[in-house]
Order: C-alpha cells, then sequence, then structure tokens
C-alpha cells in the first residue's frame, strides 16, 4: 500500500474511515484506508457483501461523508477531515453508474442522458448536448431507441442507458457499483468484454465495485480484495490469484484447498518444505517471506491444478480415495480422502474416475502455497 | 465535518418548521385556553376544569361519547370487513362496479345523509312517520338516539374502511393459505388460524383510525345529536362556543375537549403501535403472486344482499330524499297531492344565496390544497430524503397531530386568533379555516407522500447529484414528478374532504366566511328544509365530478 499519494494518481484515498453510527458501537464500515488509482486505470474493489466497498465508492462519489481521511481526485481535494473540506457530489468530477441503474422512470432516453447535461453545473455548452447525448448512443448502439421510454427496456438496454448517461459527462473518474449484477448470467458473461473494451477504449479511469471474483479478475487492470472496511491485499489479476498474502484472500479467489501447515524446511531456492496432514509437501514460498523453521501457517492447492499421478511414490504424490465424483460437463468435481485429510480437485472429465477407488494425487510444486495465517480467525465468506 | 447545507434544504426546514410550530401552538393554545376565563388571554383559572366536572351528566355524556366511537366502528366493521374482502379475495363477479359505487358515495357528505336521515324518520314530521300516521298507525320511527348516530356515521364511512383496508387485503400473501391447505388444515381453520391473525394488525389499525374519527366528527351528531338534545363532547364544545347568550366561552369549550383529545390521543398511539406490525407482517412475505381468489359459490346471494343493502341505505335512500324534499314546500311523503306541489320554487330561491357560499367553498378548496401540499411535500422530502434527526422529528409531529380532534384545533386557533387579534387581524377570515383544515390533512397527505417517497430507490436522485444537477433542480426535475401520482392523489382526496368539511368551518363561522356546507347546516336548522336540499344537490354535483375524476386517475382498480 503506497504511503504517500503519488502524483500520477487520478485518485488518491488516504486515512479513510466511514460509519453508519459512529455512537452506537457499530464498527466503521471504511476503516483508515489507503488507496490510489493511476489516471486510465480499471480498478476494482472486490468483496464479500458488507466489506464495505460500496461504502467506499459512496465516499468517492461524495454520496457519504467520511468522518477521518481526505480523498483527492485529479488533484483537487474533494474531502479533507482535517481541514473540513467537503465539496458535494454534483461538484466532482464524476459519473455513477448504479446497480439499480437508477433511470429516471419519467424521462425517455434521450432525456436521460440529457438531463445532466443540461441542467448539471459541469459546463455543457447547448449546442453540445445533443451531439454528445447521439455519440453515446451510437457508442452503446443505442441510437435506435432514443425517444423510447427507459420503463420499456430491457434489463440489458437499461444498464447501456444508464452507462450511456454516465459517459456522456466525460468524468474524471467513472464509478461502477456492481453494474452487472441485476442481469442473467449468459448477458453478464458478454457484457463483461464489453464494458471493459469500451472503458479502455475512452481511457477513462474506473473505479469499480463487485462481489464477483470472475467478474473482478476479468475486468481490472488492479484490485483490491476488502474485508470488514479494511483492503487485505492490492494487486493485478495474476498477482492476487497467484500469490495470495492471506487466508482471506486465498479463500476468496479461486477455489482452495487450505490445511493447516508448519514449515519444515526452507530450501535455498526459495522453495519450501511443510508438514501438513497429507504428508511433507515441497511449495513455493513466494507468499510467506521470511519463513522461519517451525512456523505455522495454511499450505494451499486449488482445486483444478492437483493432478492424477501416474506413479506412486514420486515428490508431492499422495495417496487418497474417490469419495465422492460429480460430473459437470466440462469437468468432474472430486471429494478425495486420505489419511487424515480431505481434499476437493476438478479434473478434465478425460479423467474419469469411479466412486471407491483409490488414486494417486499429483500436487504440482509449482502450484503449491504457502498461506500466512490470518492473524483474527476469518470465515470467508464465498460469493454467490 | 461541516458540510454547508445547500440553501434550498434550509427552505423546506423553513417551511416544515412553521407546520411543526402551529401544531404545537394549536395543542398550547387549547391548554392555555382551558385554563383562561371565556376568552381573556393572560388570566389564569381553573374555573373552567370547576364547571366541567360539576357539569350535570358529564358521566353519562362521556359514555355516550365512547359509545359513539364503539358503536360506529362496529357497524362500520360489518359493512367494510365483508365488503373488502369480497373485493380483494373473492370472485365477485361485479366488483369494477361496486368501486366505482363505493367512490361515488364519497360525493355525498355526511351531514346531508343525516339530514336525509332526519327527514325521513324524525318522531314528528318525519316522511315515514306521516306515511304511518295516513296507514292510522301511531308513529314509529325516532332518528333521535344513539343508535341511528352510530349506524348514518358507519354507512358513511364505510368507503374510506373499504379503501384504507385494501391494500393490505391485496397484497395478502395466499401461498399462507396454499401452505396451510397443502399441510392438511381445513379452509376454516385455515382462515381462523393462518388469514385472520395475519390480517389482524391492518384491520385493528382501521378500526382504531375510525374510532378516532367517529368521536370527533360532528356532521352527524350536529344535524341528528342536537335536535334531539343527545349530548356528547362535541356537541357540547359547539353549544359553549356558538351561545345564543353572551360571548363564545372558549375556556370550557378547551376544558370540555381535554378528555376527547386524551381519548384521541391514546388511539393515536395503539394505531401507530399496530401500525409498525402491519410493516413487520408485509415484510415477512416474499415475492407475492396475484393472489388466489376464493370461489363466493353460495354465498354470491348473501353477498349480493349486503352490498344491495348498504346502496340501498347510504347511496339510493339519502338522494331520493334529498331530491324530493328539494322539490317540495315542506315533509311530506309521496301522494297525489305531493306531486301537485312539485314545484323548483326553492331553486329559485337559492339563486340568489348561492354565490357567496360557492366563491368561499372554491377559494377554502384552493387554499387548504396550496398549504396541504408545500407543507407535506416539505416534510416528506426531509423525513425521507434528509433523514437527519430534526427531520424524523418535525416528520412525528406532524403525525401525532392526527390526535388534535379538528374541532379543537379550531377551537384553539379561534381563540389564539382573538387574543392576537391586534397584531394579526385574521379572525373572521378564510384564512383561520384554511390553514387550521390545512394542518388537519398534513397527517394524511405527509404519509401518502412520504410512502411513495420510500418506494422509490434514493439513487434516483444520487444518479442526478453524481451527474452534476444540483440538489433544488433534482428536487423539480427527479424528485416531484416521479411522486407526482402520489401528490395528484392527496390533492383529489384533500379537494374531496376539504369541499365537504363541516366541522372546521362551522367553528370558525362569520357571515363573510360562510361555505356550502355551512350554509345547508343553518337552513336546516331553520327548518328551511327545501332551500337545504337545493344545496345539498349542489355539492353532491361538485364532489361527484371530483371522485369520478379521482377513481379514474387515482384509485386502482386491480
Amino acid at each position: 500500500m503506497p504511503a504517500n499519494p503519488q502524483d500520477s494518481a487520478l485518485l488518491g484515498i488516504s486515512g479513510l474511515a466511514v460509519s453508519y453510527g459512529r455512537r452506537k458501537g457499530i464498527p466503521d464500515a471504511v476503516q483508515h484506508l489507503d488507496l490510489d488509482v493511476a489516471e486510465g486505470e480499471m480498478f476494482v474493489l472486490l468483496g464479500p457483501s458488507g466489506c464495505g466497498k460500496t461504502t467506499l465508492l459512496r465516499a468517492v462519489a461524495g454520496l457519504q461523508t467520511p468522518h477521518a481521511g481526505a480523498i483527492t481526485i485529479g488533484g483537487e481535494r474533494v474531502f479533507d477531515a482535517a481541514s473540513g473540506t467537503c465539496i458535494s457530489p454534483e461538484r466532482r468530477p464524476v459519473a455513477m453508474v448504479f446497480q439499480s441503474y437508477a433511470l429516471w422512470p419519467h424521462m425517455s432516453v434521450f432525456e436521460n442522458i440529457a438531463f445532466p447535461l443540461r441542467e448539471g453545473g459541469r459546463g455543457v455548452k447547448r449546442d453540445q448536448v445533443e451531439p454528445r447525448v447521439m455519440q453515446v448512443l451510437d457508442m452503446l448502439s443505442l441510437s435506435g431507441m432514443r425517444d423510447r421510454a427507459v420503463t420499456t427496456l430491457s434489463g440489458g438496454q437499461q444498464q447501456r442507458v444508464a452507462l450511456a448517461r454516465a459517459l456522456a459527462l466525460r468524468p474524471r473518474l467513472l464509478l461502477m457499483d456492481e453494474p452487472l449484477s441485476n442481469l442473467d448470467y449468459e448477458l453478464q458473461m458478454r457484457l463483461r468484454g464489453q464494458v471493459k473494451d469500451l472503458v479502455s477504449r475512452i481511457g477513462v479511469t474506473t473505479l469499480y465495485v463487485t462481489h464477483n471474483q470472475n467478474e473482478a479478475l476479468e475486468m481490472a487492470d488492479r484490485l483490491a480484495v476488502m474485508d470488514a472496511g479494511r483492503i487485505r491485499q492490492i494487486g493485478t489479476p495474476r498477482e492476487l490469484y497467484h500469490r495470495p498474502s492471506s487466508e482471506f484472500v486465498a479463500r476468496f479467489i479461486g477455489d482452495m484447498n487450505l490445511t493447516p501447515a508448519v514449515v519444515s524446511e526452507t530450501g535455498a531456492s526459495g522453495d519450501l518444505w511443510l508438514d501438513t496432514p497429507l504428508g511433507r509437501l515441497r511449495t513455493r514460498g513466494d507468499c510467506l517471506p521470511n519463513a522461519r523453521m517451525g512456523q505455522s501457517c495454511l499450505f494451499g492447492i486449488r482445486q483444478e491444478d492437483i493432478e492424477l499421478a501416474p506413479v506412486p511414490g514420486h515428490e508431492n504424490v499422495v495417496p487418497a480415495k474417490v469419495v465422492r465424483a460429480t460430473f459437470s460437463g466440462d469437468s468432474i468435481s472430486y471429494r478425495l480422502e486420505g489419511d487424515g485429510f480431505a481434499l476437493l480437485a476438478r479434473l478434465h472429465r478425460r479423467h474419469d474416475v469411479p466412486e471407491g477407488r483409490d488414486v494417486s494425487l499429483h500436487v504440482p510444486p509449482e502450484h503449491c502455497l504457502a498461506v500466512p495465517l490470518d492473524s483474527s480467525p476469518c470465515i470467508a465468506e464465498q460469493p454467490a | 465535518m461541516t458540510v454547508g447545507l445547500p440553501g434550498f434544504v434550509i427552505l423546506l426546514r423553513v417551511i416544515a418548521v412553521t407546520a411543526v410550530v402551529l401544531v404545537i401552538t394549536t395543542l398550547a393554545m387549547l391548554v392555555i385556553a382551558s385554563l383562561s376565563p371565556k376568552s381573556d388571554f393572560g388570566v389564569w383559572t381553573l374555573a373552567n376544569y370547576v364547571d366541567l366536572f360539576s357539569l350535570r351528566g358529564l358521566n353519562s355524556m362521556l359514555y355516550r361519547t365512547l359509545a359513539v366511537g364503539l358503536g360506529t366502528t362496529t357497524f362500520l366493521m360489518a359493512f367494510a370487513l365483508p365488503f373488502t374482502w369480497i373485493l380483494s379475495r373473492t370472485n365477485f363477479p361485479w366488483k369494477k362496479a361496486f368501486l366505482v359505487l363505493l367512490t361515488v358515495s364519497l360525493a355525498i357528505p355526511a351531514f346531508v345523509t343525516a339530514m336525509a336521515y332526519v327527514w325521513l324518520f324524525n318522531p314528528n314530521s318525519g316522511i315515514m312517520n306521516h306515511l304511518l300516521q295516513a296507514a292510522g298507525l301511531p308513529p314509529f320511527f325516532n332518528v333521535y338516539s344513539v343508535g341511528w348516530i352510530c349506524f348514518v356515521q358507519a354507512l358513511m364511512l364505510t368507503p374510506a374502511a373499504v379503501f384504507m383496508m385494501l391494500p393490505a387485503f391485496r397484497n395478502f400473501d395466499s401461498t399462507l393459505e396454499e401452505a396451510a391447505a397443502v399441510s392438511g388444515i381445513s379452509p376454516h381453520r385455515t382462515f381462523l388460524k393462518v388469514v385472520l391473525p395475519t390480517l389482524a394488525p391492518a384491520v385493528g389499525a382501521t378500526s382504531v383510525f375510525f374510532f378516532i374519527l367517529a368521536v370527533e366528527i360532528f356532521d352527524v351528531v350536529g344535524v341528528i345529536g342536537m335536535p334531539g338534545n343527545i349530548d356528547v363532547v362535541t356537541t357540547l364544545v359547539y353549544q359553549s362556543t356558538h351561545t345564543v347568550f353572551g360571548p363564545p366561552d372558549y375556556g370550557f369549550a378547551a376544558a370540555l375537549g381535554m378528555p376527547l383529545l386524551a381519548l384521541c390521543a391514546l388511539g393515536v398511539l395503539i394505531y401507530l403501535w399496530l401500525l409498525r406490525r402491519v410493516d413487520r407482517y408485509a415484510m415477512l412475505s416474499g415475492k407475492n403472486r396475484a393472489p388466489m381468489l376464493h370461489d363466493l359459490g353460495r354465498w354470491r346471494v348473501p353477498a349480493l344482499l349486503l352490498i344491495g343493502t348498504w346502496v340501498l341505505l347510504a347511496v339510493i335512500i339519502p338522494f331520493l330524499t334529498v331530491v324530493w324534499t328539494s322539490l317540495t314546500p315542506y315533509l311530506q311523503p309521496p301522494s297525489r297531492s305531493a306531486l301537485s306541489q312539485l314545484s323548483l320554487s326553492s331553486y329559485y330561491g337559492v339563486a340568489g344565496l348561492v354565490w357567496s357560499p360557492l366563491l368561499n367553498t372554491l377559494l377554502l378548496v384552493l387554499g387548504t390544497i396550496s398549504f396541504s401540499i408545500i407543507w407535506s411535500v416539505s416534510v416528506s422530502w426531509l423525513a425521507t430524503r434528509a433523514r437527519s434527526l430534526p427531520d424524523k422529528i418535525i416528520d412525528s409531529v406532524v403525525f401525532l397531530s392526527l390526535a388534535v380532534p379538528g374541532m379543537l384545533a379550531a377551537v384553539a386557533i379561534q381563540f389564539l386568533a382573538l387574543t392576537a387579534y391586534h397584531w394579526v387581524p385574521l379572525l373572521g377570515t378564510l384564512w383561520l379555516i384554511i390553514i387550521t383544515m390545512a394542518l388537519r390533512s398534513l397527517a394524511f397527505t405527509t404519509r401518502t407522500l412520504n410512502g411513495s417517497a420510500l418506494q422509490l430507490h434514493s439513487s434516483l436522485e444520487e444518479a442526478a447529484y453524481v451527474s452534476g444537477v444540483s440538489r433544488m433542480r433534482t428536487f423539480g426535475r427527479v424528485f416531484l414528478p416521479v411522486i407526482r401520482p402520489a401528490i395528484l392523489f392527496a390533492v383529489l382526496v384533500t379537494t374531496l374532504i376539504s369541499a365537504r368539511e363541516l366541522t372546521i368551518p362551522l367553528m370558525f363561522y362569520s357571515p363573510d366566511t360562510s361555505v356550502i356546507s355551512t350554509t345547508i347546516f343553518d337552513l336546516q336548522a331553520t327548518g328551511r328544509y327545501d332551500e337545504a336540499a337545493v344545496f345539498s344537490l349542489l355539492i353532491v354535483a361538485l364532489l361527484l365530478m371530483v371522485a369520478l375524476v379521482s377513481h379514474r386517475r387515482a384509485i386502482p382498480s386491480d
């Protein structure tokens, strides 16, 4: 986490704390949080519901007043608790796409987009309004619907109008609050790519909130995993996937098997040897810097990284029994049990093993992680 | 954190606070009046309470007031409950027509119906008793009784009670019934053990609401109770402020009103408690499908009979009686000689009297709506959007003003106007009536607007803020248009209520402020029945237009 806001950051957040009921003893929804988003970046906030990600977004928009910290957008202090600065939402250079879309039901598609341009305080010249609206309508293939009532549009069309309305303002910072979560799965999958392409083509800096890890990984240039008002880890999708720095992040991203382990040996190459219920296993050591002998940690292997071994007795090969096999088309999910452990594995359908069969598992060292224990016990909530 | 309040929020607060100040002042003036001799402000005395407790028949008067409330509510529910059930949960074939009839019946003010019943059933000159005498029978009917008061009030309040309960009955989740059915519970037991308990809070809240209304409205007790010497709190308050000799005694009137105020306050608290249960039950049910409709089967005939009885008694009989009376020079049953006397002479007689009351009624309606809507829009925006503690207090005070009966509010404001006459000469003007009526309507209008505003997610306005649109513009271009149907509904209902309001204009009565309702009351009290009937037809015609518009625009048919 950068301690000082970088000069190149379009959005700078430092020491931010937001609460919904300070005196009632409710913990702060956002707790002393620092974050920088670079110009042109697509930054995703990911976390379970109630982790504070939407609160953070609303604080950036100015819809929620924090009680500590500072927010800078494009070099301008829009909020500073120390000096009492709090610029109202209408005067921040942002635009926002709401989860509910918040389209004004009494206005047409055209009017929904034109209304902020005409009546807002963002300095759009009168003769610029219509061309701007037509441009975004065209960009989102909505030209044919400019005079339709928004209440007659499908969910996907409404979503596009909401995005068009935000983009027409040409904001420095685009805020998106779970914009795809009200759509059906198929449409979500298609729109992820379209929204990402569009936003990066325009080059607008975007802060995007979601609870869906696949959506986050697919869309983000960088993302932050949030939990209980704090950021647990910031990085690129690959960094977070391959090098989770905590149990929470390891559990939250991807389908990870985690079992308690103890460091038994530190190798020169940076690899570690862990004592686990599966036996002694070689793992990568980059998630657990400064590992000490005898240190407690977690051993982690993703479901899709487990392989069936041709020969027993090799390094990182463990005997187990198939307890349950669930066929789901492209892959087969197995529940595997061995002496004192149970694992879930997902294998390609060509590895079709019947229930009850004894197998040898290979957990490749390059995919095995040693994950630090969370200081506080945390029950990770899997997203729906 | 210092976030500068936008000027427009301050403006709304100022508007809302004037309403709150007026509500609290009304209450304070009522207490002060009860401690003042006659109409003198600034002199303190307990004489009014001494007089009150030495009043002969005080206890029986209070019991009678309670009896009017309970009796009205009982009769009312006997009609309204089956009607609501039929309209919401059965396959009754003429639901739409019945709903139209219920709406249309709102056009007949309660005091007009009460008058019609006096004309029909009074022991001396009542048309029905004339008929009996003509047949050689002794006069049998006597309208001057607590029972008739309750019955006529119940007839007139039925449509409003049905409209109040209808949403709860329509939203009833029929999967609750289906779950009982597939668990092997008989329909009869399901009704008793599942349906009734679930709807009980809504029915209870409606009953309490109409109990309060039944003890405070003056329409029926004024027309039937006063000539029959049936004293209740409101008739005594009226009489002590409308004395034949000497100045009006506002002090004694206020003291008299205290038991009524206490009763209404208790009622409002129970009402609030029940409303919270209604909300809790509403949250329990998940997604509603179209409710399962019960087959009326053999019950279709009793249902039709009940509806027919009500329509006959509440709409047809009063209306025909008024038409007949308007055409005859004195009360008499239809006969050959009566037919030969039919004339339009009372219509011509009225023509000269009509303009001033008609104009005043229109001004009264317009004024009441303007104040009511400006106040309630401000209160609702603050209560549902700004939502800080002061805003919530404003909202609560406005709602609790429901507990101050209109007649007592009128006494308090009249006393205030009298006291402040040298500084603010509003005594004897329409303004006092308008302000009192607007204050009385606020509990209803703010509830209506709050309900609508709460249903709309605040992200509609936030979307405008983050797009750079100012608070004021967002208020005008997003908030108001989006809650427009609720505003329209509030306007129509307020029009209907204020155009036929009798109690408050009567309390402020002065020759310059006569409206149609008070004119009718005067003509009736002085025995000019035919002219009272003509005026009644006029107000019914005016209200019918409003009722039909509101049926088309606002009251949902399904």
